[in-house]
């Protein structure tokens, strides 16, 4: 009859265990993702252009701000994707549902620099802010058009083109792809949204994502969060 | 003959300091673990972009064409300044020349470039900028080029500037962002310096940029 065996206590065992448990834990953090963050996509471009009042509006007005952009022109219509409705909706619903504590703001560029001064787009954008009292600040902002281009083209990566209108009434029309951008305080795109129609509760989640990183970013919870960047646990 | 079923158990008081070594050894294992596999915490604001950093030809100090490119294997910090910049500039080319110290201090000077492009392009030559950057390190470069050639570099690289009138007798002033960016050594655009950052911070991050 064989000798039953006895499991005999060595620190090595001990060693091995430990080994396996911080393994463990580490893909377990990348699988699991525990903590997830929206990716630090590039910077977004510096300007400095007019806003719909004649004020001078520039990228380091947003500093600090998270900031959602969009892109039209005031002569968008037909089948124009023009994006400034849902921006309205999206306005309301930071105010409802968004993270106290953190300041936000909605900057309208305008694709049509040529045309749409100061004053056609504080027509166009009229309607969007006239009983305006809310805590979001909404800019439509111009400026001259290579520099717009330079903007939008080379640091939002949206292309864009006048064609000949078939619209009485209108010499051209501009030909892009709708486009929402959302940029954190440091001034570094944090989420795209190619679509016309963005859902708001998308926007909001990724608006949520950001404010958790950012009442996160000091002490020992930084490091998590760092960690989630470093396995790109993205949602 | 003592089998190993028959294996005296230790006593009470012993059971409890193994038990209680165990859980101090665990937990210190841990907490070495922790720091140990702990992410480094830049000091600047991280990018992770996939493309990398938008590629430039200008005309340095010296006269010579300069191409960011050409700088792939070292840390390059890219501010965008100018000569007669009263107070935002200096301040920061001091800090900026304290993590250029810090890297001699440790023999690693080559192994980082900073160049300083000018916002100010109608009035910065080279004459100008040379000047300038000699007040700090005689290894800054300075980088001119067209006005609308700069517009669009600093454009993409997340630079605002902007002339504004002064009563001041050097004349206008030049509003801009006032961040260093660092390139990394494949050519990436990696962290941004706030305006204040210090050189040691600097320092640290380009030092563990350049180790892994």
């Amino acid at each position: 009859m064989s000798e039953k065996k006895v499991f005999k206590f060595r620190w090595l065992h001990l060693l091995y265990a430990l080994m396996a448990l911080v393994v463990l834990s580490v893909v377990s953090f990348a699988v699991f993702q525990p903590v997830k963050v929206l990716p630090r996509i590039s910077l977004a471009p510096g300007y400095a252009f007019t806003n719909q009042d004649g004020e001078s509006r520039t990228s380091e007005d947003y500093r600090g701000k998270l900031t959602l952009y969009n892109f039209t022109y005031a002569n968008c219509d037909g089948d124009c994707p023009d994006t400034t409705q849902k921006m309205e909706e999206i306005r309301g619903e930071i105010e409802k549902s968004a993270p106290a504590g953190i300041d936000y703001a909605l900057v309208t560029v305008t694709l049509d620099p040529e045309r749409d001064t100061p004053e056609n787009l504080g027509l166009f954008a009229a309607p969007y802010l006239s009983a305006d009292n809310s805590t979001v600040s909404w800019d439509f902002i111009t400026g001259d058009p290579l520099r717009v281009r330079y903007m939008v083209g080379g640091g939002f990566n949206l292309f864009y083109e006048a064609e000949a209108s078939p619209n009485q009434g209108s010499d051209y029309e501009i030909k892009f792809y709708p486009l929402f951008v959302l940029v954190d305080g440091w001034g570094i795109i944090r989420a795209e949204y190619p679509t016309k129609n963005l859902d708001y509760e998308e926007v909001i989640n990724d608006i949520n994502f950001l404010t958790v990183e950012i009442n996160n970013s000091d002490g020992a919870a930084k490091y998590a969060y760092e960690a989630a960047h470093l396995f790109r646990c993205y949602p | 003959m003592t089998t190993a079923t028959e294996r005296p158990k230790a006593s009470l008081p012993k059971r409890i300091l193994i038990v209680a070594l165990s859980i101090a050894a665990v937990i210190g294992v841990l907490f070495l673990a922790l720091i140990a596999f702990k992410p480094y915490v830049f000091h600047g604001a991280v990018l992770q972009s996939p493309k990398p950093a938008q590629d430039f030809t200008l005309i340095n100090h010296y006269g010579q064409e300069t191409t960011l490119s050409d700088y792939q294997g070292k840390a390059v910090l890219l501010y965008f300044g100018y000569a007669a910049c009263p107070d935002v500039c200096p301040a920061t080319l001091a800090e900026v020349k304290r993590a250029n110290d810090i890297l001699k201090e440790e023999g690693r000077e080559d192994e980082m470039q900073f160049f300083m492009i000018t916002v100010d392009p109608e009035r910065d030559t080279a004459e100008r900028i040379a000047e300038f950057l000699g007040h700090f390190d005689p290894s800054f470069i300075g980088l001119i080029g067209e006005v609308e050639q700069v517009a669009q570099i600093a454009t993409q690289y997340g630079i605002f500037y902007q002339k504004q009138d002064s009563s001041s007798a050097m004349g206008y002033l030049v509003d801009h962002t006032a961040t260093v960016m660092l390139v990394d050594p494949d050519g990436y655009a990696r962290l941004i310096f706030p305006y204040g950052a210090p050189g040691e911070e600097i320092a640290e991050d380009v030092i563990y940029i350049l180790d892994h």
